[in-house]
Formats: structure tokens, sequence, C-alpha cells
């Protein structure tokens, strides 16, 4: 709907010339930016790499807001500061036509920062949040942030802000080759005072790629995202990491590691969650491992993929006002015409809870000159994993290990009673170790289902490992999906 | 119960026991000191039956006029029976004792062998004459597959006994077990494990070494049918020790009442002994990494020794595994109830299925009619496996029973769920703590406290903690949390040395106190 009226205002604005808030202006400069050679964001002031974490999440931003207070949404830009020193050009976009939003330095209460009476030229915003009131009179809350290189973060109304999302992930996991292309631009659409939706348009730009984004957000209990991206090499890339997600894992209830005496399990996200094309779900709990590791989960064209916090019971975090039991899962709802593939998932040793070390993308094989790539997606942010219909989900696993053998104890949720059969299970141990022992059993404590097994290993290399449960040849849960290493986590 | 066999008999600690506990607590204890009331003895039941007390007693005293009596001799091939095939021997439930279909009790008779050494002799009282001891009958038992049997002789006794009890119109259950040493379990709905009452140390922690007084006799009084107790009287005795007990055992929907008479002689002068002792496990709980080869996220089946002062100060101390073994005392003016606690009863918090931790009862120790002076003291030993009891909470008499001089004294063992806590103050729910060493070596203990929701217009919620030994508070914060209702405080301490650190705290507000108050002990591996 707000479309509609965005196009009828381009017919009288666009046309005179000005920068459109408009995805194929933002894809002609992404298409002319990718033939000429890669120019590297003009170096930030010094003063503001001074700035630390704690100094730069004080500064409050004072102007007046462009979109106003009263509608459902507002708009405000972030200073720059901290890591956050590359600049973002802000365009606003309303009936009138496109305007530039200039930085000033006026705009923020810097507090106890001194700032030098003049910045370089490039200084800019480091990117902005969105608000949202739910209704007419509800405070307004954060529902959408773009900050830093490519991330983003969204949440649902009743979620804390927790995981990140990235446009794009350039040769992830390959070490000191991984670009990191960055938003430059935005448009921004302003939306109705009633408008419960609204678009932004983004250009892209790194080293090796360019491309235009177009982003439609509607927020709610669950937020979604809707992304369209088409990109463009400058030169040909190998990887290419579309709908990249980014989290952290320190420690969890399978943890044989402390990192963080004082608090429980400290995560943003517990599982990988996939959806196969073939319509089957596997769950991969996250861990924080010991060196870091990259899995490919081979399947073209998955109907989905998300990081999840499925654990949402406070007490076990026991970190008062962190909000970890009410972090946003986000799954990805691919269009369908995504390009062969496959999911994968980088888990990176972290030793505090301020490093993301967990990062999943569908990676394609790459990107050509001249032959550019249209993505399309929509990005839900909600309280719980994707609902996978009739199908018992991993709530917990418990392993240890002992004199070359590891037991294992994976919990299902409910599932659903097969006539004339008790449910079983099956478990897949792959090459270096066997399957010893098994024992499926009810666990009343959660209602579902505990999985009990104990397998040898034979190697020291990772083993992978598999597990469902079944009753008369039918699939009752999700396929636990996890790997066995030699040493604990 | 097979993974928490007796406790492991170690080498007496040569150490001294730390003291003063109860110091920080009398500085806390703003109330007068209120009339304590204890628990009458048990009753008797009602018709006095052929055999009784009066009995036992006597038999104690002449026993103790007596060097002790050797066991009765297990066979080699009981000696050498394998704890795992001990495991696989069932009582035939065809021959439990006063099974009798309206009878309320009844008892079921235990194997000896395995981990069970030492025979006791069970009597079952009648209505005629002094009771005969019930002769061993491996017809009353199934053996497992793989168990090569050997001759027995009818004099080896039993390894003990479990009292099961019927409520009306339901299930028979356990409720009580005398299995081991002079152990006793109860609990409601059945003893499961944990913690165990124990009739007397003697010497615990002394360097020539501890001695364990152990039953040699167990009397049944199973009771008429509609009894509402049972009764078992026993002998106990060691060396140096011989005593009558009498275990009065009211079961209840939720919990089960021992309700214990003793008198405790003396063969010879004797110098530590201890009364009311409550033993346990602690392995570890949410302060620490889980030990190499677990996977459960907690284990243990006590986490407090709560004692409560004159008033309504209680006093909590959390429980440790130590690095190395600690011994601390607690000596309030007068005998004051005690016990050990299981108080975290959150499934997920264990995780097993099979021991039921969250479910293990907690044991409230009430003095009685001629409960001594003495002090409480608490022993915990490093342990590095969940099988056996490392934990120790014992009342050690000033004056111990000398040849002329033996020691009567009563005391209730409640076991079950309920928390001797009043509802009216907020208990410790979770003690977790992080050694930092920079900018400057610091120990963080973190507790979070359940206690009075913040109102407005009431009077703020305030900190006390205090240092009783080993450092310093250099700052503490506290804060409520409105999703959990649970007050986190921080306490910031720079240690002196390398001692133990001994902390207290509570909360106040307006003056008085709206929790326990904490007690703990952090050791040199817990330091920075």
């Amino acid at each position: 709907m707000r479309r509609g009226v965005l196009l009828a205002a381009c017919l009288g604005v666009c046309a005179a010339g000005a920068q459109g808030a408009d995805f194929e202006a933002a894809d002609a400069q992404a298409r002319a930016l990718a033939q000429k050679p890669y120019t590297p964001p003009a170096p930030p002031s010094e003063a503001l790499g001074r700035i630390d974490y704690g100094q730069w999440s004080q500064v409050r931003f004072v102007g007046t807001p462009p979109w106003g207070t009263a509608g459902s949404f507002a708009l405000e830009p972030t200073p720059p500061g901290y890591l956050y020193r590359d600049g973002v050009a802000l365009h606003l976009t309303d009936a009138q036509g496109t305007r530039a939003y200039p930085f000033d330095a006026a705009l923020f209460d810097w507090g106890g920062v001194k700032l030098p009476a003049t910045l370089p030229p490039a200084t800019s915003f480091s990117g902005f949040r969105i608000l949202y009131r739910p209704a007419a009179g509800a405070p307004a809350r954060e529902v959408l942030r773009f900050q830093g290189s490519s991330y983003f973060r969204a949440v649902g109304l009743e979620q804390s802000e927790g995981l990140a999302a990235r446009g794009l992930a350039v040769n992830s996991a390959r070490p000191g080759r991984e670009e990191f292309p960055r938003f430059t631009a935005f448009w921004l659409d302003r939306p109705a005072a009633t408008d419960r939706g609204l678009t932004l348009t983004a250009l892209l730009d790194g080293p090796s790629v360019t491309g235009a984004y177009a982003f439609e957000l509607r927020p709610g209990r669950d937020t979604t995202l809707a992304v369209r991206a088409r990109l463009h090499a400058r030169r040909a890339v190998e990887n290419i990491g579309i709908a990249p997600l980014g989290s952290m894992f320190l420690q969890g209830e399978a943890s044989a590691r402390v990192f963080s005496p004082l608090h429980g399990e400290v995560h943003d996200s517990d599982g990988l969650t996939i959806h196969l094309a073939d319509g089957d779900w596997v769950h991969r709990p996250l861990r924080n491992p010991p060196r870091p590791f990259v899995y490919s989960f081979s399947t073209p064209a998955p109907r989905g993929f998300g990081l999840c916090q499925r654990d949402r019971d406070p007490d076990h975090y026991a970190a008062p006002g962190q909000g970890y039991a009410t972090r946003p899962c986000a799954w990805v709802a691919p269009d369908a015409s995504w390009p062969p593939g496959h999911v994968e998932l980088l888990e990176l040793p972290a030793a505090s809870a301020a490093q993301d070390n967990i990062a999943a993308a569908y990676v394609v094989p790459g990107l050509t000159p001249g032959q550019p790539l249209d993505i399309a997606y929509t990005l839900h942010w909600r309280g719980r994993d994707a609902p996978a219909p009739d199908l018992g989900r991993v709530l917990a696993t418990h392993v240890a290990q002992r004199e070359g053998r590891s037991i294992y104890h994976v919990d299902f949720s409910a599932v659903r009673t097969v006539a004339g059969a008790a449910p079983d299970a099956l478990i897949d141990v792959g090459p270096g170790a066997r399957l010893d022992s098994y024992r499926v059993r009810p666990n009343p404590h959660t209602g579902g289902v505990r999985l009990e097994f104990e397998v040898h290993r034979d190697t020291a290399e990772p083993v992978q490992l598999r597990a469902f449960l079944t009753a008369a040849g039918e699939v009752l849960t999700e396929t636990w999906d996890h790997v066995d290493l030699p040493g604990p986590d | 119960m097979s993974t928490c066999p007796a406790r492991t008999e170690r080498p007496g600690p040569d150490v001294a026991p730390r003291r003063g506990g109860w110091t920080g607590a009398w500085r806390f204890a703003l109330a007068a000191m209120l009339a304590a009331t204890l628990a009458a003895s048990g009753a008797r039941a009602a018709p006095a039956p052929a055999f009784g007390w009066d009995d036992v007693v006597e038999l104690a005293r002449v026993r103790a006029q007596q060097p002790a009596a050797a066991a009765p001799a297990l066979p080699e091939w009981l000696v050498r029976l394998p704890p795992a095939q001990w495991d696989q021997i069932r009582p035939d439930p065809r021959r439990v004792l006063g099974g009798a279909p309206d009878a309320r009790f009844s008892a079921q008779l235990h194997h000896p062998g395995g981990l069970y050494q030492r025979g006791v002799r069970v009597h079952r009282i009648g209505t005629g004459g002094a009771p005969a001891a019930i002769p061993f009958d491996s017809g009353a038992f199934f053996y497992g597959a793989d168990t090569t049997r050997g001759p027995v002789t009818p004099d080896i006794g039993y390894a003990g006994v479990t009292i099961a009890w019927q409520p009306a119109g339901g299930e028979a259950r356990p409720v009580a077990q005398f299995l081991g040493g002079s152990f006793l379990r109860a609990g409601a709905p059945d003893p499961g494990g944990g913690t165990r009452g124990r009739a007397a140390t003697l010497d615990v922690g002394l360097p020539g070494g501890e001695e364990f007084p152990v039953f040699t006799d167990l009397y049944l009084d199973l009771g008429a049918p509609d009894a509402a107790a049972s009764v078992v009287y026993a002998l106990v005795e060691s060396t140096r020790l011989a005593g009558a007990y009498r275990f009065e055992i009211t079961p209840g929907e939720d919990h089960t009442q021992t309700a214990v008479t003793a008198v405790l002689h003396a063969r010879e002068a004797v110098e530590k002994v201890g009364i009311g002792a409550l033993d346990s496990l602690y392995y570890y709980g949410e302060e620490r990494a889980r030990p190499p080869g677990e996977w459960r996220p907690e284990v243990h089946a006590a986490d407090v020794l709560l004692m409560r002062g004159p008033g309504q100060v209680f006093v909590a101390r959390t429980l440790t595994n130590p690095g190395q073994l600690a011994m601390e005392e607690f000596a309030p003016p007068r005998p004051l109830p005690y016990g050990l606690l299981q108080r975290d009863r959150r499934f997920d918090h264990y995780q097993d299925l099979d021991q039921e931790l969250e479910a293990r009862p907690n044991a409230w120790l009430t003095p009685g009619e001629g409960f001594p002076d003495g002090t409480l003291e608490l022993l915990e030993l490093p342990l590095g496996d969940p099988f056996n009891h490392n934990v120790l909470a014992h009342w050690v008499v000033d004056t111990p029973p000398a040849p002329d001089r033996p020691l009567r004294y009563a005391y209730t063992i409640t076991w079950g769920r309920a928390e001797p806590l009043p509802d009216t103050l907020g208990r410790v729910a979770a003690v977790r703590s992080a050694a930092v060493t920079q900018p400057q070596p610091v120990l963080i203990a973190q507790l979070d406290f359940t206690g009075p929701a913040p109102a407005a217009g009431d009077a703020p919620v305030r900190a006390q903690g205090l240092v009783l030994e080993g450092g310093r508070i250099v700052a503490h914060a506290l804060a409520h949390d409105p999703e959990t209702g649970l007050w986190r405080l921080t306490l910031r301490v720079a240690p002196e040395g390398r001692r133990p650190v001994v902390l207290e705290a509570r909360l106040v507000q307006d003056g008085r106190a709206r929790t326990e108050t904490w007690h703990g002990v952090f050791g040199p591996e817990r330091l920075p």
C-alpha cells in the first residue's frame, strides 16, 4: 500500500533527476561502482577512534527527529565513534522528494567526550535506529538498527536485542581473505503516521562486491524484514554468504569449561536449525569450541535456516537484566530462486561474551563480474524457533567424556503417539566411533523423551553424530546433529 | 542407592577446626532470645509389649560392662561379593515382615555382603517374652544370575532393614532404612538415598583416628494394624561406646519424623563424642564447572547446613566440596535446631532421571529432652567422585559420657521437603564466585536471595555483610531482579593471605532481618 504512494511520489520527484529512494536507482549506482576500482572509506578522525564503547553508548541524539515523534515510526541517526568510524550517507524520502540528511555534531549530546572543533569532511553518522510504537500512546522501542559494515539487528516487540544479521559475507571463514563490504548509503522512506510497515533502500560497497538492497520492515510480536538484493562483482569472488547471521555462544548446558563463573549459561543463540529441501528438520546445538570449526550442511535450496535461542528459562542464565531468555531467534526464509549452495556454520573459540563467535550463512560458489545475482528472503525475528508441526524438538544436550567414551543425554520435547509402537531411536555414528548402547525413556519433568547413548571413539578426529526418534517407521522428531570432539568444550 | 554406599573410612584428619561462625550471627542477632520450643520426645505406643525400651536400656548397660563383642563372621564369598552383584540380590516380596493386609507397617530385610561386611541381628518384637533374632535365610532372597553362592549359617545377620508404610487406601512405600554402620535414612515419599542420620560419632578429626559405632541389634515393633508410628530399638556399639537407641518412626504424606531417644555409655574415657550426626554428599553445584567425566549440571544430596539461632535468627552455611579437608565449629549458647537441607528442588539443575537428586529429603534435627550443651561441627572432605558422602554435621557434646556417667538425650529428625525457614524470611538461592586478579586480587562473591519485593513507600532493602576471616569487603552492590524476584548481592573481597575467606551476609529492611544469615567459606582454591 505504502509502496503505491511512494511510486506515485516518484513520478514527480524521481523523474526530476533527484537521487531516488528506489531500488533501481541504488542498483544503477551499485552497477556503476562495480565498474570502478574500490575506494576504501576516507580515514576517520582520530578523536572518534578514541571514544570507547562506554562513552559511545552514552552519546544521545538530541536533534529534531526527522520523522517527528507522533507516528508509528521514529528515526534516530547514531553517532560515529568507537568501532563505528566509517560514515554512512542518509537520505530522507517523502512526498516532497529526496534530500540528504547531513551529519552535524550538534545533533548529539556527546556527554564527556571532547570533540575537536572541526571534524574531517567525510565524518558522518555511523548508522541509525528505527523505533516503533505498537499503538498510539504506547512507548516507542527500537525494532531495527543498522550499525557497522553491513550489520543490522531487528527484534520482535517482546524480545531483547540479540543476534545480528549482515547484508553479505564474503570469504567468511577464509582466514585473511574475508571482506566486510559495508552499507555506505541509505534511502529512508518516511512512513505515514499510521503505517505499520516501512521500506528502506541501501547501497552496499566492498572490495569485491557491490549491491543494492531493499528492506521492508514489519514490526510486531514477530518482526519480519523482507530483504531483496542485487549483487555485482568487481572481480571474481569464490565464496559469497547470503543471509549471514552472527551470534554469541560462550557457555551452555553442555559446556565443560566456564568462562563467566558469575553466570549460568551465556549465549545469544543456542542452536542452528535447518529446514532441508526434502522437508526434514535438522538441529545443531551450538558450542564454544576449543579451536575454530567450519561445518557445511549440504542442502541445496533449503526451505529455511536460522539461529535460535531455544532456552527461554531466565533461571538457566542467572544474569538479571541481561535478557538472555528473551533473545530473538532469526529465521531465514528464502524465496524460491536461490542458487545451489550449502548452509555453513562457523564456530570460533571465545573467552568473553563481548565476542560474536558464531556465524551462519547460505554459501554460494561465487560471483562473476557482469553477472549480477538477485537474492530475496525474509528474516523472521521471533521468540521461538520456526514451527515444525508434529515434530519433537531438541530441548537440551548434555555430554560427558570418560576414557574414550562419550555419554550423551539428549532431551526432545513431547512426541506424538503412534499406536502400538513405543518411541525408538535411530542413531548415526560417523567414521571413527561406534555406538555402545542407547536407551529411550520418557522424561516426566519435561513431558518429552530423553535419548541416552554412549559412543566409543577409536579416533582423535571429530566424529559426526545424528539421532532422531521414530516409531513404527514414522519420524517423530527433528534430527539432532552434533560433532563429537575428543576433548571437552 | 548403590551409588551412595557407606561413607569411606578415611584416616582421621589432623586439623584444627575453625571457630567463629556464630560470632557473626550474634552480631546480627537483634531480637531478644526467645524461649526455644523443643519438641517433646516421642510418646510411647499405647499397650506395652513384652519387650521394650527399659529392656534395651538394660541390655546396653550390661554390654557396657564388657568388652565389645565380635561381629558374627560373614562367609568368605559374602565378604568378597562385588557390590554390583549385591545390587542384584532382591528380597522376596512374599517374605516381607508384618505384611498383613490391614497392617500399616511392614519391614524388609537386606542381604549382608558387598559394602555391608558386618551383619546386624534383627529381632521381631511379638507379644510373648524376649524376642529372638530372625535367623538368616537365603530363601528370602532372589539372587542375580551371575552370583556364585556359597554356604551360609543362620547367625550371620542381615545388612539392615527397610520399614515401609502403607497409608490408608495407598500403596506401601519405604519410609525409613537402617542399613550399614549406625546409619538411618528416612524421608517422604521414600528414603531414596541422600542425607543420613548416624547414631553417634567418636573422635572425628582427631589424630588417633575415628571409631565407628555400629548397630549390632535391631528390634522391630511394627505396632498394631492401625498404629500411626512404628518403633525400632537398636543396640549400638564400638570398642569404647555402647548405647541403646529408640527410633519412633511417624510417616506422613509429605514428611517422616523419627523421634530418637538414646542412652550412651562409655566403656572407658573418651575424648570427642558427636551425637545427632547427619552426613551427606556435596560433589559440586552451580559454583563451579563440571568435573571431568560428568554430564550432570550439579551433583549433591544436600546444599546447605541450616542452623537456627535464638529467636528468628537462621544461619545458612552453604556446603562446599573443598580443596582440602575443612572443619568449622558453630557454638550457640545452648542446643538449637539444625539440619542438612537439599534446597535446590529444580530437576533441571541436576538432570538425573535415575538418581532424582532434586527429591532428596531435608533432615532437620530438633533437640529434645536432655540434649546436652555442645558445639555444632561441620566437616567437609574433598571429594573426587559422586559415590561417597563427604559432609558431616554433628553435635560435639561438651561433656562426653564416662564409664560412670552415661549420656541420656532425645531429639527428633524431620525428613522431607519441608523448609524449616519461616516464610517471612528470604533465603540464599544461589552462590557463585569469581577470582579476579586484575587490577588487584579480589574475590567476587555473588549471592542470590529470595526476599521482599521492593514496594513504593516501603523502607529500602539493604544488605549487611561482614568478613569473619581472611579479608575485607572493598565494594558491594545489591540489585533486585523483577523477572525472577531475586536480590543479587555482590561482595568484592580483598583476601588477606591464602587463608579461607569466611563471609556472612543478609538483607535487612527497617532494621529487621528479611533473610536468613548466609555464611560462606571460600577456600584457597577459590581465591585469586
